[in-house]
């Protein structure tokens, strides 16, 4: 007999059973649609944290290492993070290909200052929005001011008084920044925190400031470097020695955010919950099989007569054992590639709301695959060896 | 073609043995047509399973051509039964959710013959029988005497070496009786080896051979001659 002959058939006797069918495939769809959901994830995991090391198609990998410049209000000169002896210096490691400065802008910046003759150095809030937080005298920033390209400014307490003794004498008087004069509208608190993290001492409208040629300071260098370096390790070694003999070693710190160690957070738990939902889909896998096996038996039961009528006219045992065999395998089979898809689905679903995609591997269908013809085969052995192993003369009288 | 020398048959019943067939010598030779006769229990139906190869499970010899079927594999005897011998029963047995073309068509599929070429072979056959254009009807829409016909046409379908027939009118009224045996007797006189059993007497005399059994014993062997019609 043909094999194709034997996969017709034993798709003929399934549909035959309709529902009886489907409700075995259940426990094997859930099962490997759990799985299947799981591994997704954490794939996508996986290849986002390549992702995030990687800085171009060809696979090279990159890095951002950044300068935070210690507060002093005394230095006058503006500090950049980083000039062209960094670079010299850092393109002495041999796996860095290409090293970049540039802008590290989020919204505040340090520049020098002078107030009343003396000079300062502030921390400036470049805003794009009305600004009246903190305010202790004058006014905020207004619509009118940002519209208008008014020079103003906010300045904190401790740099009113040092240039004009009170906050209150400090109100319309004037301040220097980067050489443009600026009005001081109001007055604003010592403690003023963007975001709870980043304290600023000056506000302006950002237009205006950046309007007159005023230059955001580097404060971070982009390193990109050959393929297959280890990224973090080699920005970590580029870091110590910038904190050592950096340009501005003296003035503030290097650091980097090592974007592997924050999705290796994210790897890790769903490590941790794909151990759980392999465990559990493993023992809904195992019932499932179980169900296939009894639903085999009854299959057996009920079609002895043809089992029968079968062997009668020439077949083998191994011909009747690879017929219910066959579909066994078909049914778990069925139910795996059901279960592939909705688990495909629902990671899809999943993750949309999550901040990386799901990856669907090939290794992960060879899995779904692998497992569901296992389950039929193991499930549905004994069963056929019954159908095969009936004796003839019995069914037939 | 078939030689059964002191062939005994015997079931195990609880720890003893119940014997059915007693020394039963037996030689059929191709083209002919015999009647197996004898009442109920007296051991037709185990005799003829022997000979159908469908029952390998017996003391003695049964010697079919050159092969000794005793000594065959479980999977050779099925292979022998699939080329060699068609079977006829008497509740036609046919698998009641496949058409009459896929029943016909079965030995042919074990037997790993192409698709299109079973279904060529199929149609021709059921010409034979009186039952063309009925491939694709299902059989529980069909007369017995037609299923019968569906089951000689499985019978046949294959070209064996023998035709078996276990009562084959045992569930069919004298005239679909007639008929089926009518049509026994046109493929015998077409060549086919025929041997069945039967309690009719009517049936019987239409063999040109009776075997007359008696408590698994063969008691009488003779040929019919054309006068005792
Ligand atoms: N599988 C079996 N187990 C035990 N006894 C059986 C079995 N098959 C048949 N017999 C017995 O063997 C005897 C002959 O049966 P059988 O050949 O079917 O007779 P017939 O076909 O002539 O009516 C009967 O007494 C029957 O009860
Ligand atoms: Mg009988």
């Amino acid at each position: 007999m043909r094999i194709y002959e034997l996969f017709v058939s034993a798709l003929r006797s399934l549909w035959a059973n309709k529902r009886r069918s489907i409700l075995t495939m259940l426990g094997i769809i859930i099962g490997i649609a759990a799985v299947i959901t799981i591994l997704s994830l954490g794939d996508g995991v996986r290849i986002e944290t390549l992702k995030s090391l990687q800085a171009d198609s060809s696979g090279q990998q990159s890095s951002e290492i950044n300068f935070s410049k210690a507060y002093n209000p005394d230095s006058s000169n503006e500090i950049s993070g980083f000039n062209d002896n960094d670079i010299k210096m850092v393109q002495n490691n041999s796996k860095v290909v290409k090293a970049k400065i540039q802008s590290g802008y989020k919204g505040i910046i340090s520049g020098p200052g002078k107030i009343n003759g003396k000079n300062v150095m502030g921390i400036i809030y470049l805003t794009t929005k009305p600004n009246h937080e903190y305010l202790i005298a004058g006014r905020g920033i207004s619509k009118n001011d940002l519209l208008n390209n008014n020079p103003v400014a906010l300045i904190s307490k401790s740099i009113a008084k040092k240039g004009y003794v009170s906050p209150k004498n400090a109100i319309n008087a004037g301040i220097e920044l980067n050489g443009v004069s600026y009005t001081i509208a109001g007055v604003i608190e010592d403690e003023a925190e963007l975001k709870e993290y980043q304290n600023y001492d000056v506000v302006v409208p950002k237009k205006f400031y950046m309007n007159n040629g005023a230059d955001i300071p580097h404060d971070s260098m982009k390193l990109t470097f050959v393929k297959g370096a280890d990224v973090s390790k080699e920005t970590r070694a580029i870091v110590q020695d910038l904190n050592k003999k950096g340009s501005q070693h003296g003035n503030g710190s290097y650091d980097f955010m090592d974007m592997g160690d924050i999705l290796k957070g994210a790897s890790d738990t769903i490590k941790a919950v794909t151990y759980f939902v392999v465990a559990i889909a493993s023992i809904s896998l195992f019932i499932a099989g179980i169900g296939v096996m009894n639903m085999m038996y009854i299959s057996v039961s009920e079609r002895t007569q043809e089992i029968g009528i079968r062997m009668a006219v020439g077949a083998t045992q191994h011909q009747i054992l690879w017929q219910f065999l066959i579909e066994a395998i078909i049914l778990t089979l069925t139910g795996g590639m059901i279960g592939y898809l909705s688990g495909i689905g629902l990671a899809k679903i999943i993750s949309s709301f999550l901040p990386f995609k799901a990856i669907v591997t090939f290794s992960t269908f060879l899995l779904a695959f692998g497992t569901s013809t296992i389950i039929g085969l193991i499930f549905g052995i004994l069963p056929a060896k019954t159908a095969s192993n009936k004796n003839l003369i019995e069914i037939l009288r | 073609m078939i030689n059964l020398t002191s062939v005994n048959k015997s079931y195990r019943q609880g720890n003893g043995k119940y014997q059915v067939l007693y020394d039963v010598n037996l030689k059929v030779k191709s083209g002919e047509f015999v009647a197996i006769m004898g009442p109920s229990g007296s051991g037709k139906s185990t005799l003829i399973d022997i000979i159908g190869f469908l029952d390998q499970n017996f003391e003695g010899s049964y010697i079919f051509n050159e092969t000794v079927v005793s000594d065959l594999s479980r999977r050779d005897h099925a292979k022998l039964r699939n080329r060699s011998v068609g079977f006829v029963f008497q509740n036609f047995k046919l698998i009641n959710n496949q058409n009459v073309g896929e029943n016909v068509g079965l030995p042919l599929l074990y037997a790993g013959v192409k698709r299109h070429d079973i279904h060529v072979r199929v149609n021709k056959v059921l010409d034979q029988v009186g039952l063309t254009d009925s491939y694709y009807k299902m059989p529980k829409n069909l007369s017995g005497g037609q299923q019968q016909r569906v089951a000689i046409a499985r019978a046949i379908v294959a070209k064996p070496s023998f035709l078996v027939a276990d009562e084959p009118t045992g569930a069919l009224d004298s005239e679909t009786s007639k008929e089926i045996i009518k049509l026994f007797k046109e493929l015998n006189q077409n060549g086919t080896t025929v041997i069945l059993v039967t309690h009719d007497e009517k049936v019987a005399s239409q063999a040109r051979r009776l075997i007359k059994i008696l408590d698994g014993r063969i008691q009488s062997d003779e040929e019919i001659t054309n006068e005792d019609l």
